[in-house]
């Protein structure tokens, strides 16, 4: 009892931490502390937000039809996506315009500026925060009742995911500049890709996109999907015992497209960088 | 500064969607008051092995499935069409808790409930009325 509501609480708690943590490391890493306080910002609305929505659905008469939780979900997943990708390539020309260049031109690539900081951190976090409050609410009902073992356990899942959420954190700050950008940015795309897959499947199970059995592999047998590595790999990559042929397509389709434009070779004005095959990244070495 | 007047002002977007959502295809709960007093309760327990419902059919409109989870692994609820159409599902029901599927505006007809314990397969179904 304790553990599996543990594991659920870990999984939702890295499906919300990973892009924030990511997006933490990158403006402390190239100085943009003014951007930290934004995307808290956006955390905080989207957390507070889904407590007060999971109060009212959870204590009122009013009750959110399953259709809507979904399509709400989907959607607010499929625009995260879209903020995640422009991010990426935000990193990518920060990473260029880190080698050398004016501050000022610097300064211009932060382009997306404070609200789609904020925004970032609103959409990481709030996208499916309203299922995470209704459980919640429910572990608190239960623990009203005289069984307080499910509210342990989801505190402590949630609480390892912060853990976790940390220490990537940590990491992420000590590796050198170019390898950061390199690695958050392919992390990025391939937790995107997840975050796509994942709302493509709410939108399928609310029938506004069709083929929710038509399942492209089903490795339920195989995967316990209660277990430790099954909520680990949900968390971190989406990842489904049973997944669609769309989402299996989509998946492959963002991941290759956005992983050949992210890693392709770019211009720099560093002279000499052309021959260098690592390309990019390389340079921007602090 | 601009920027702080904006986050509330997405928050209440977010709650128009939603709100929105509430009244989603809903002739009945339109009225805030009307929706739980008109509808069914069913009340499922939810084991490893089993999943019994406390009723087998119910009456056309709102339906509130209260399902409690009495077996060790995580399970999930579903309402389904007669066509595998997913009506309604509650998911992340934890060992101990009890959850609650309420779904408005269903119309009559033949339909099949499933719990699935581990949240995986095709899961314990039953046939459900409503009539």
């Amino acid at each position: 009892m304790f553990v599996s509501n543990a594991l659920i609480g870990l999984r939702e708690g890295l499906e919300a931490a990973l892009v924030v943590v990511i997006l933490l490391a990158f403006l402390t890493k190239t100085g943009r502390t003014w951007g930290v306080r934004w995307v808290w910002a956006g955390v905080g609305v989207a957390v507070a937000l889904s407590v007060a929505l999971g109060a009212v659905l959870t204590f009122g008469t009013r009750s959110l039809s399953f259709e809507a939780q979904q399509i709400v979900g989907g959607t607010a997943s499929i625009v995260a996506v879209g903020f995640v990708t422009a991010m990426v390539f935000w990193m990518k020309s920060a990473a260029r315009t880190i080698s050398g260049e004016l501050k000022g031109r610097l300064d211009r690539a932060l382009d997306l500026g404070p609200l789609a900081v904020a925004l970032v951190g609103f959409l990481g976090v709030g996208r499916e925060r309203l299922e995470t409050a209704i459980f919640f609410y429910a572990t608190a009902e239960a623990a009203g009742a005289g069984n307080t073992v499910p509210l342990l356990g989801w505190a402590v899942g949630i609480g390892g995911a912060v853990v976790l959420g940390y220490l990537l954190y940590r990491g992420a700050l000590q590796i050198n500049l170019a390898k950061f950008f390199r690695w958050t940015g392919i992390g990025l795309v391939v937790v995107a890709a997840g975050i796509l897959a994942y709302g493509l499947h709410d939108l399928q199970e609310a029938a506004v996109l069709p083929g929710l059995n038509t399942l492209a592999f089903d490795l339920s047998g195989t995967i316990n999907g209660g277990s430790w590595y099954a909520a680990l790999l949900k968390g971190i990559v989406n990842f489904t015992p049973q997944t669609t042929v769309l989402q299996a397509v989509a998946w492959v389709l963002y991941v290759g497209v956005v992983l050949f434009f992210f890693l392709r070779p770019t211009r720099t004005t560093v002279a000499a960088a052309p021959e260098r095959t690592p390309a990019p990244t390389e340079t921007a070495a602090v | 500064m601009r920027i702080p007047a904006l986050l509330p002002a997405l928050a209440v977007c977010a709650l128009a969607l939603t709100g929105c959502g509430e009244s989603d295809e809903g002739t009945v709960t339109d009225g805030a008051a009307g929706a739980d007093t008109a509808g069914t309760s069913v009340t499922v327990t939810a084991t490893d092995d089993a999943c019994e419902l406390s009723a087998t059919s119910a009456k056309p409109g709102s339906v509130a499935f209260t399902v409690t989870n009495e077996g060790s692994s995580v399970t999930e609820f579903y309402l389904y069409a007669s066509d595998e159409e997913i009506i309604g599902e509650v998911e992340n029901i934890g060992p101990g808790l009890t959850r609650t599927l309420t779904i408005d505006d269903v119309v009559a007809g033949d339909y099949v409930t499933a719990c699935k314990p581990g949240q995986s397969g095709d899961g314990i179904r039953a046939d459900f009325e409503i009539s």
